[in-house]
């Protein structure tokens, strides 16, 4: 067999699929399919000597919304020696004329079959993408698991906020990164490109790449059970050790971060999609992390320390893509638009520069401040309001750390009333830790209050008729949350939780909306799972199970089965709580935050206790000592 | 300041749908800094419009889109800079400017000219064809609507068809009625006549390509540009 350097030197004339127009005639939105977009790069295959497919484990329209994916495919392409192009999962009508056609998964650049790439990259934005992943592997004609891949396949990779636990995935994945991917991979590339020149086999490559922050090479790491089952829990034992077992991997991973939002490069020109994708705008991401350390929130733990871009580079930013684009709207994206110190600012020098440009902030708080904002912003237009209180009581919230109290919800939602605002929307979630009955009911009386400011607001100023929308998820306890030792509830807790709920809200202006429980249920099970996860996985994927979070194509009843088949216990994975001192399974990464902080906050959760947010004081999480950047480094006191 | 604007769509790009494509001129617009002009009122639109949607998988070598632009413009400064900010299989060919009072390009356009490659299959397409058009009525199930529902309908295209002949090289050449009120889809005809062939199962392997769009001016056919003859 030849080995690893023959192969990547004799193959690089990368093969083309041919995709005829008839098939492409006969699916749905075939531009998915297609490529060519307005920026798209192209360049010679033959002339590049190191080839990334950036995989995105959804259709084309939700992975071209993904800020994370034209970063990474700018940044990879500024180099001369590597092609970063871009592939999707396909919709289930084209899968059926792949398969029927045995045309492999292919690249929307050069229509490169998968396999013939050195490198696959999967980003993880959600645990229900996982039987996709999978699926993309098997339609490009790669085995799934690592150890079933020889020398001729490209190496996997996976990165992104759900790789934080990576373990459900860790049979199926040679390489993962943790942090912020444009920091790492030009080392990755560089080793790459030498061990090509040196002839050396895959094993070798990864070896050389265990030693740069943020890199996890699961086969390089052994985990062991107890034997004996977990209390509650019939045969499954919690984790005993994980050990580094190459001399090459460290014991603890260390996330990587970028330092400065100004130096870090930007897209200044994104890919504009011809078909309408989910987000379908520029997107200017005005600072990184979340200063508020909402206990349930994964993505406030993982993206610390928060990181502002200045006004100054954002309008730069701004005025860049939008000539480069053409776009009509503009996104300021964070995770919370009203920590962004000087918005007001910002967004009238934006309105200022850009007349006619819609600009639009996710996330903002509604407060007098706001409104005017929002009305500025909208021309007039008087769209919904959402608030997203979390939870029902204030009790509740005090758990959770939501800083929001309910008198700034009520001031909101009467100021936007008498402002013309017709359309509310409140998000909850069900089943948070320590939830009673009284919680529930919190969430149809604070809805009733929300109307009686309605009906409190002067006839004369407020619109003829108001709709108020309660939407209610399931809270899924996340790794490297303060409540990844909870106990989740179970699909039957979750069921009686909503129909509760549901015989509460007697009004007719109020509308109630509702997540899938099972689905939640199995989401809890994929993001605090362990390598005794991958079986279900790839179960379910053999039963036909993928775009699992796409309601219409969830096989309920597949997954039930899967998980019988597999003897996962739901008692173990989900409807457990911790002890303090047991082994989780992503316990071998350092995201910065340490567990004890993690295990402080959840005993303040448990005395109800609201933490200050990072601009008040330091709660001292220990994520500075990462780097020296960021809000850990502001004065404070400031807000 | 109206203009009208003759475009060639080719290649992929046959796979964008008419909305996608409305998207595109817009954006395509901004880049190039042509200021088109928007309708007033609470919902202001843009004012561009093409003279008539093209089909998903087709494509087109003479098609036409109008506009109004908030100011004028030289048509020669126009094309350039379309052309300049065009993606590839899109190209702008001729631009005038439309005299006031010239009904749009969508009420304009009566019929089209397609050219339409058949599958080789040792299938004598001609013989089929004069078979197919010495028939009273040509009859194809379509989508559509009856009593407000959507449900299949027959309809009978034969007086859509202009005229319809399969040249030396095999390929078919159709003119036929094209517009809002009333309008012949090729693929209609083709799949019906692979049915008459008994190959049903060769359609979407025909290519279609859109050559011409026609207003009636004195009887006569005349393309959508230019005006002046």
């Amino acid at each position: 067999m030849e080995n690893f350097q023959e192969r990547r030197n004799k193959t690089r004339i990368m093969r083309k699929v041919a995709l005829s127009d008839e098939i492409l005639r006969k699916v749905e939105k075939p531009a998915r399919y297609v490529g060519g977009e307005v920026n798209i790069v192209m360049k010679d295959p033959d002339q590049v000597d190191i080839h990334f497919a950036f995989s995105f484990p959804d259709v084309y329209e939700v992975g071209m919304s993904h800020l994370g994916m034209q970063v990474l495919y700018h940044e990879f392409n500024r180099r001369e020696d590597v092609y970063c192009e871009r592939v999707f999962a396909p919709w289930t009508d084209m899968e059926e004329q792949m398969r029927q056609n045995h045309i492999p998964l292919f690249s929307l650049e050069s229509y490169a079959p998968l396999s013939d790439f050195d490198f696959v990259g999967f980003t993880l934005q959600y645990e229900m993408s996982f039987t996709n992943i999978l699926n993309m592997l098997n339609l490009g004609g790669i085995p799934l698991e690592s150890k079933e891949r020889d020398e001729h396949f490209p190496i996997i990779c996976a990165g992104g906020p759900t790789a934080y636990n990576p373990e459900p995935l860790a049979p199926f994945i040679d390489f993962f990164y943790f942090g912020e991917g444009e920091a790492v991979f030009h080392q990755i590339f560089d080793a790459y490109g030498l061990h090509k020149r040196g002839g050396k086999s895959k094993q070798e490559f990864l070896e050389s790449i265990a030693g740069i922050p943020g890199i996890y090479i699961p086969s390089f790491y052994d985990v062991q059970y107890h034997d004996e089952p977990a209390a509650g829990c019939q045969h499954t034992g919690t984790i005993a050790s994980i050990t580094a077992v190459n001399a090459k991997a460290p014991a603890k991973i260390q996330k990587v971060l970028v330092s400065s939002m100004d130096e870090a490069e930007y897209p200044t020109k994104p890919l504009v999609p011809y078909l309408q994708t989910v987000h379908d705008r520029g997107v200017v991401e005005i600072f990184r992390g979340c200063i508020r350390g909402c206990r349930f929130c994964q993505a406030g733990m993982v993206y610390r320390p928060v990181r502002m871009r200045s006004k100054e580079k954002i309008l730069e930013l701004a005025d860049a893509i939008l000539a480069n684009t053409g776009y009509d709207e503009l996104s300021l994206t964070s995770l919370s638009s009203n920590d962004y110190p000087d918005l007001y600012a910002l967004v009238e020098e934006l309105h200022r520069r850009h007349p006619h440009v819609n600009v639009s902030l996710p996330s903002l708080r509604v407060d007098a401040f706001s409104l005017s904002l929002m009305e500025e912003l909208a021309q007039g237009k008087k769209s919904g309001l959402t608030f997203a209180p979390e939870a029902g009581t204030q009790r509740l919230r005090n758990v959770i750390n939501k800083g929001l109290e309910e008198e700034e919800i009520l001031n909101g939602v009467a100021l936007a009333f008498s402002g013309g605002w017709d359309k509310v929307k409140l998000y909850f979630m069900l089943g948070l830790p320590t939830e009673t009955e009284a919680d529930v009911e919190g969430i149809s009386s604070l809805a009733s209050r929300v109307l009686n400011a309605y009906f409190g607001t002067p006839k004369d100023v407020r619109s003829r008729d108001v709709r108020i929308t309660v939407s209610t998820s399931f809270f899924v306890p996340k790794a490297f949350t303060p409540f990844q030792w909870c106990r989740q509830s179970s699909y039957e807790e979750y069921m009686d939780k909503q129909q509760f709920l549901q015989g509460k809200i007697k009004n007719r202006k109020i509308q109630y909306n509702c997540h899938d429980a099972f689905l939640s249920t199995l989401e809890g099970l994929m993001a605090r799972g362990d390598r005794r996860t991958s079986a279900l996985i790839r179960r379910a994927f053999e039963k036909g199970c993928r775009f699992d979070s796409w309601s219409d194509m969830f096989l309920e009843d597949s997954w039930r089965e899967a998980i019988e088949e597999c003897g996962i216990e739901l008692e173990y994975y989900n409807q457990r709580e911790r002890a303090k001192d047991e082994i989780l399974p992503w316990d071998h990464i350092d995201i910065g935050v340490t567990k004890e902080f993690l295990y402080r906050q959840y005993e303040e959760a448990q005395e109800e206790r609201v933490t200050p947010h990072c601009r008040q004081s330091c709660s001292g999480c220990g994520v500075m000592r990462l780097a020296e950047t960021g809000v850990c480094y502001e004065e404070k006191g400031a807000m | 300041m109206k203009y009208r604007i003759q475009f060639s769509k080719s290649g992929r790009l046959k796979f964008i749908g008419h909305l996608d494509l409305l998207r595109t001129f817009q954006r395509v617009l901004k880049r190039a800094q042509i200021p088109l002009a928007y309708s007033q009122g609470f919902n202001p639109h843009p004012l561009l419009s093409f003279a008539h949607p093209l089909a998903l998988g087709s494509t087109g070598l003479r098609e036409y889109m109008e506009m109004q632009l908030e100011k004028e413009m030289e048509e020669k400064e126009i094309l350039a800079r379309l052309n300049a900010n065009f993606p590839e299989h899109l190209h702008a060919s001729l631009c005038e400017r439309i005299p006031e009072g010239t009904p749009a390009a969508m009420a304009q356009v009566c019929a089209a000219r397609y050219t339409i490659g058949l599958p080789q299959v040792g299938i004598d397409w001609a013989s089929r064809l004069a078979e197919l058009l010495s028939q009273d009525a040509i009859l194809v199930e379509k989508l559509g609507k009856k009593h407000g529902r959507k449900q299949m309908v027959s309809l009978d295209i034969k007086p859509l068809i202009e005229s319809c002949a399969i040249s030396q090289d095999g390929t078919m050449e159709l003119l036929c009625v094209c517009g809002s009120e009333q309008n012949l889809k090729p693929d209609l005809l083709v799949h019906r006549l692979m049915k008459e062939a008994g190959r049903p199962e060769l359609a979407y392997t025909e290519t279609i390509e859109r050559e011409e769009l026609y207003r009636k001016e004195e009887g006569r056919l005349l393309p959508l540009l230019p005006f002046a003859r």
